[in-house]
């Protein structure tokens, strides 16, 4: 039988994948919908700056009229308490959970939903979250100030660790030297994932690609951080802290940088290795390379009758996991003129791994991070027509909304939503990158 | 030319009263279809309209299911003013137009 909270998350669900927020993701095994993960992506400007920190929400029948029960699972194993009201052993503090007392008209609803949740959660992820421990609302005093700071700084540490670099180095079996072992080959992992006893991870090539859209967001938080924290100085004890509910450690900038290096350098190699997987899936006649080349002849065939928008799309080396996209400035814009390379890497496991796409020829572009990786979001994920759309919007928007979400170039960013001198400054640079890509070809 | 009607057919559609896009505060399912427990909108299914403004469907599922529980301390499930319904006889049988 049919069941109305059923029906009732089913609806909420794609309602959240469909929707625009860049910041919270969904997911759940298809064969139970009540037991459902969600990653809320820490707000910018925060301590939380876009770490990834994922909760278990679990709907029980009497939804909506109970409120579900949530988890939260990046604790560093039980062992973190990231926010005063997210408890190292998950216990997340929210009156609208029924988990806190509340005020009046704090409490659940049945009008409330598990976006309106994460968006509870995420309003906690605050840029001074000391405030948030009840009785400490209103502490102004000199040692509230410095202990408030402190936290913002042990945070600020615990968000690039545990929530980024431990869980993509888990996704990409680099070995921390905590665990023995060799590195696994990844197409592996792949295939274990798909066993039913394999552990549920969802997000993981959300969060790899995001992790390359705020790459240089990470590294420019440690280069600043690394002036203030020396190697091994322990963190402060807050006073609402206790025993098996706290955050202990100490500041270690310096091998936070190496490993997001390495990281970085990991997901760039996996996606190249792609190419030759699927060079494989041709000669093995796999669905997904008859499928993919499909759809490039397809998309060509279309661009060829549409005057709009002048491209030229190509496969390297024939290989339909490997798209070069030469993409010509559109007249009377600021792209003008120029020419530029992308390239796109595809997945064997397309579209459950989306595609990675990079700029070849630079450009000062506040949606193009220094690397060359392009943030942009395709609203049909398995139609490779609608991620060229969207890329080629992406690059072209004229008076985008400001998203800090999707400003992977810090700079670029600064000078276009910045002083009108400033924004002159960033046409400047654009316009001499797009003169620049004239001349490298 | 002289025609007779021998036979006609009325065919009539009704919707409630409301907005357009507008869903059901509980079910997320618009006022014009059921709760999702009802099998057939309309009488089967109505509407209770609260003297806050806020409708929700209301045999049993929605709204009923909502204030039944003691927590909900009879207040709606948006607003959180006390919920009373602000006029029974035409959330029951009115609202609706043919």
């Amino acid at each position: 039988m049919s069941n109305q909270s059923i029906l009732r998350i089913t609806r909420e669900l794609s309602e959240i994948q469909r929707g625009p927020d860049l910041s919270l993701a969904v997911a759940c095994r298809d064969i139970d919908v009540r037991h459902v993960r969600a990653l809320i992506i820490g707000p910018p400007d925060t301590p939380y700056e876009f770490g990834f920190f994922e909760f278990a929400v679990k709907f029980t029948r009497e939804y909506p009229t109970k409120a579900p029960g949530v988890t939260a699972i990046t604790t560093n194993g039980g062992r973190t308490r990231f926010n005063p009201n997210i408890y190292a052993a998950g216990r997340v503090c929210l009156s609208i959970l029924g988990t806190w007392r509340g005020e009046r008209g704090e409490e659940w609803s049945s009008a409330q939903g598990l976006e309106s949740i994460l968006i509870s959660i995420q309003s906690l992820m605050s840029s001074n979250p000391y405030e948030n421990e009840p009785g400490f609302e209103d502490a102004k005093s000199d040692y509230d100030k410095r202990n408030q700071a402190l936290y913002v700084d042990k945070i600020r540490h615990e968000t690039l660790r545990v929530s980024i670099i431990e869980r993509l180095e888990d996704y990409l079996c680099i070995d921390r030297g905590r665990v023995s072992g060799v590195t696994v080959y990844n197409a592996e992992e792949d295939y274990q994932s798909n066993a039913a006893d394999a552990p549920f991870e969802p997000f993981k090539d959300l969060c790899k690609r995001r992790f390359l859209w705020y790459y240089s967001s990470y590294m420019a938080s440690v280069e600043k951080e690394l002036q203030k924290h020396k190697d091994g100085d322990r963190f402060e004890k807050m006073p609402f802290e206790g025993p098996g509910n706290t955050m202990e450690g100490t500041f270690q900038y310096s091998s936070l940088k190496e490993r997001l290096e390495v990281i970085h350098d990991q997901l760039n190699k996996e996606a190249a290795g792609w190419a030759a997987e699927g060079i494989l899936a041709v000669r093995k006649e796999a669905g997904i390379a008859s499928n993919l080349q499909r759809q490039f002849e397809q998309i060509v065939e279309n661009y060829k009758t549409n005057d709009a928008v002048t491209l030229d799309l190509e496969l390297v080396d024939k290989n339909p996991f490997v798209w070069r996209l030469m993409l010509f400035g559109r007249p009377m814009t600021n792209l003008d003129g120029g020419v530029f390379g992308v390239l796109i890497n595809l997945s064997p496991r397309f579209p459950d791994v989306l595609p990675r796409v990079k700029f070849e020829t630079p450009i000062f572009h506040h949606r193009v991070s220094p690397a060359g990786v392009l943030c942009y979001d395709a609203s049909r994920k398995d139609d490779m027509k609608s991620h060229i759309e969207a890329i080629i919007e992406a690059i072209e928007e004229e008076s985008p909304a400001y998203d800090p979400r999707t400003l992977v170039n810090l700079e670029a960013a600064r000078l276009f939503w910045g002083t009108a001198d400033e924004k002159k400054m960033y046409n400047r640079r654009l316009r001499r990158s797009v003169q620049d890509s004239m001349d490298s070809i | 030319m002289k025609v007779t009607v021998k036979e006609w057919n009325a065919v009539a559609a009704w919707r409630w009263d409301m907005p357009d896009d507008d869903v059901c505060g509980i079910c997320r399912n618009p006022y014009d279809s059921t709760c999702s427990k009802c099998k057939y909108p309309g009488d089967d299914c109505p509407l209770l309209l609260g003297e806050c403004n806020h409708s929700f469907h209301m045999v049993l599922h929605c709204i009923f299911s909502w204030l039944r529980q003691e927590s909900a301390q009879e207040k709606c499930p948006m607003c959180r003013q006390p919920f009373k319904s602000k006029n029974q006889e035409a959330a029951a049988t009115g609202d609706s137009q043919t």
